[in-house]
């Protein structure tokens, strides 16, 4: 009965049943769609730092991810995939890695080459699966072939089959350059990474720089990306010796990891924001539940109905409203982020920030069915939370007092 | 409740007195040193002018609200003292009440309101369905009405479910402000025999507050106040 009463009780006032059942699901479509939109960054920033570059591990000398230069470089890069050939379920790729420039017959720029194995690299990054154009480095192929990205084509003015020239500072300190063809243009998702990365083969980076065989860094990928700590911590153990350490992809970018807590951050507070909003008017809404009640609650207690049963049929009746909030909160979010989970939400327009962290410019929310639970469980807490004043409210009235209220 | 008073009144009050105050009005005193005491069984209505304190006395009897000062004791029992938890569960198991306003719960059908003290108490579905159902055909509200909501009877169909409310648990006491204020003299006639008839045949006490000549007609005691005190207490054969 206290069911069938509080669900009645519900239906009395249709509109403003639906007014509350709403604003209780744009609730929770404000928090599905913010902690889905920041799992889309939260994705992409991980991509940006372990799919483009760097893996879940890199492995260089000491002191080179603060201060990234070609002195500072592994002599013996066998030594190194040696101890990750022995690791369960990893890759690895090597990589000399160097600042230069680019220089086309009409434009040129500051660039960043990287010189790849094309067979390992594919294993580690996603790049050879980035190129719209030609196609990725061939390991037997010519040794002045150059992928370069789409900004960086159109930066310079060159297109596939067309010839740059690639400068660098070698270990001596002089100038080396060569020409180079343009074999591939890729589109990595991150525009700021496109118009700065070149890739040629290692074999010639290592001759542009007089490395011999030596590499900048050694990218490692997991299978099981949470062990990318102790992974770090054994190839650094076993390596020490020779000045080199491996550090994790957060370790290696301290301001992303910052970026990616201020970005859950913001999630956390925005959705506490419009839940408390949501809240009050709850609690509004109920209180003008209850005054406008007086009189029926008044009969209730009269009749010697325990203060407890109005608690509880009024918390039913938030509960029924949360619920059915809820239901057209999660539907409104599957039906709204279904779109851009599918395509994807272009921030290049607003958004270049992104970019300087290397994080694609294009975000696809990633609806996590745990936040559905979360976002359930929260609007039930705020429901109860806000029914509570009311509700006690409700079950001090003196009967007698409550019966002669107009 | 199965000691009745040492006299063997059901109700017993004494030196009943309610002051009605507030910080911008003068008190205002509703009863004024009431002595009454009512047996088990008695079929009585307590009359008087609006402001004669009728209402508050039977809110004070039924423990509804606290004497400012007196005792009210029922079958020996003084609830002038009793916890709120405590009156409201003694009005749940020996107090039925009939408005002058119905006042049935608009969100429950006919049986649901009839039901409800039944189902305050935990008695069982079954048994609550039958005694509602039976009870309500004894008052003339027949089964096609059961299903039907307040809004969808006529007054006198409500204050007969009302009646059903507060008899089906069979309390020692029912109390009824004004029950025929809303209704028609045909109407109120019925119902008030109804409810003499329900006296004489269950035992059941009934106390009225009344202006309505219908009811003191039909009482078989006939209390009158005046300015919150007893000024006449006639008994009827």
């Amino acid at each position: 009965m206290l069911f069938t009463i509080a669900w009645r009780n519900v239906g009395r006032n249709r509109r403003r049943s639906a007014v509350l059942a709403g604003a209780v699901g744009f609730g929770m479509l404000a928090f599905i769609g913010s902690t889905a939109f920041m799992d889309g960054i939260g994705i992409e920033f991980v991509a940006g730092a372990v799919d483009l570059q760097g893996g879940h591990v890199q492995v260089a000398g000491t002191g080179y991810s603060s201060n990234p230069t070609i002195e500072t470089r592994i002599a013996d890069p066998d030594s190194v995939l040696a101890v990750v050939s022995a690791l369960p379920a990893a890759s690895a790729a090597p990589e000399v890695v160097t600042p230069g420039m680019a220089n086309s017959t009409e434009q040129s720029g500051g660039i960043v080459i990287h010189g790849v194995d094309p067979v390992r690299e594919a294993r580690v990054t996603v790049l050879s699966d980035r190129v719209v154009e030609g196609g990725w480095l061939e390991g037997g192929g010519e040794a002045t072939q150059v992928v370069v990205g789409a900004g960086l084509a159109h930066r310079l003015r060159v297109g596939l089959g067309e010839k740059i020239v690639l400068m660098a500072s070698d270990l001596d300190n002089e100038v080396s350059a060569g020409a180079y063809r343009i074999t591939g243009i890729y589109e990595s998702g991150s525009t700021s990474f496109d118009k700065i990365n070149v890739y040629i083969l290692l074999g010639e980076a290592q001759r542009l720089l007089g490395f011999d065989d030596g590499v900048s860094t050694v990218t490692i990928r997991l299978e099981l990306p949470d062990e990318s700590v102790p992974v770090a911590r054994q190839v650094t153990a076993a390596l020490a010796d020779q000045g080199i350490e491996a550090l994790t992809w957060e370790e290696r970018n301290p301001m992303l990891e910052m970026a990616k807590k201020a970005y859950d951050f913001s999630a956390i507070i925005t959705a506490l924001i419009l839940f408390a909003a949501v809240g009050f008017t709850l609690v509004n809404s109920f209180l003008m539940v209850i005054f406008e009640r007086i009189h029926e609650l008044g009969i209730m207690l009269a009749q010697g109905v325990k203060p407890a049963y109005i608690r509880r049929m009024l918390f039913l009746e938030a509960a029924i409203v949360s619920v059915l909030g809820g239901i057209v909160g999660i539907l409104l979010s599957v039906g709204v982020l279904a779109y851009w989970i599918r395509n994807g939400m272009d921030l290049s327009g607003f958004a270049e920030g992104l970019g300087a962290f290397g994080v694609s410019t294009i975000i696809y929310p990633y609806l996590d069915w745990s936040h559905l639970g979360m976002g359930f469980g929260i609007i039930i807490v705020m429901v109860a939370l806000s029914v509570l004043y009311p509700a006690i409210k409700a079950s001090r009235f003196e009967a007698v007092e409550a019966i002669n209220h107009v | 409740m199965s000691d009745p008073g040492a006299n063997g009144a059901l109700i017993r009050a004494r030196g009943l007195t309610r002051v009605y105050e507030d910080r911008t009005s003068v008190p205002v005193r509703a009863l004024a040193g009431v002595d009454l005491d009512i047996r088990s069984g008695e079929f009585t209505a307590v009359a008087g002018p609006s402001g004669s304190g009728k209402t508050t006395l039977l809110n004070v009897i039924s423990g509804l609200d606290r004497p400012t000062e007196g005792s009210v004791a029922i079958d020996g029992r003084d609830i002038s003292e009793l916890s709120r938890a405590a009156l409201a569960d003694f009005r749940l198991h020996n107090v039925g009440f009939v408005f002058q306003a119905f006042n049935l719960i608009p969100v429950l059908s006919a049986a649901e309101n009839a039901e409800f003290t039944l189902l305050m108490q935990g008695v069982p579905a079954p048994e609550r369905h039958r005694r509602t159902r039976e009870m309500l055909v004894q008052l003339g509200v027949g089964p096609e009405m059961h299903d039907r909501r307040p809004s969808e009877l006529s007054g006198g169909q409500q204050q007969r479910v009302a009646v059903a409310r507060a008899l089906v648990s069979n309390p020692r006491l029912v109390l009824a402000d004004e029950p025929t204020a809303n209704l028609d003299s045909t109407t109120g006639s019925r119902l008030l025999d109804t409810m003499r008839e329900m006296n004489e045949r269950t035992g059941i006490t009934f106390l009225f507050s009344t202006h309505d000549p219908m009811v003191m007609e039909r009482a078989r005691r006939l209390i009158s106040l005046r300015d919150g005190a007893i000024d006449s207490d006639e008994h009827r054969a």
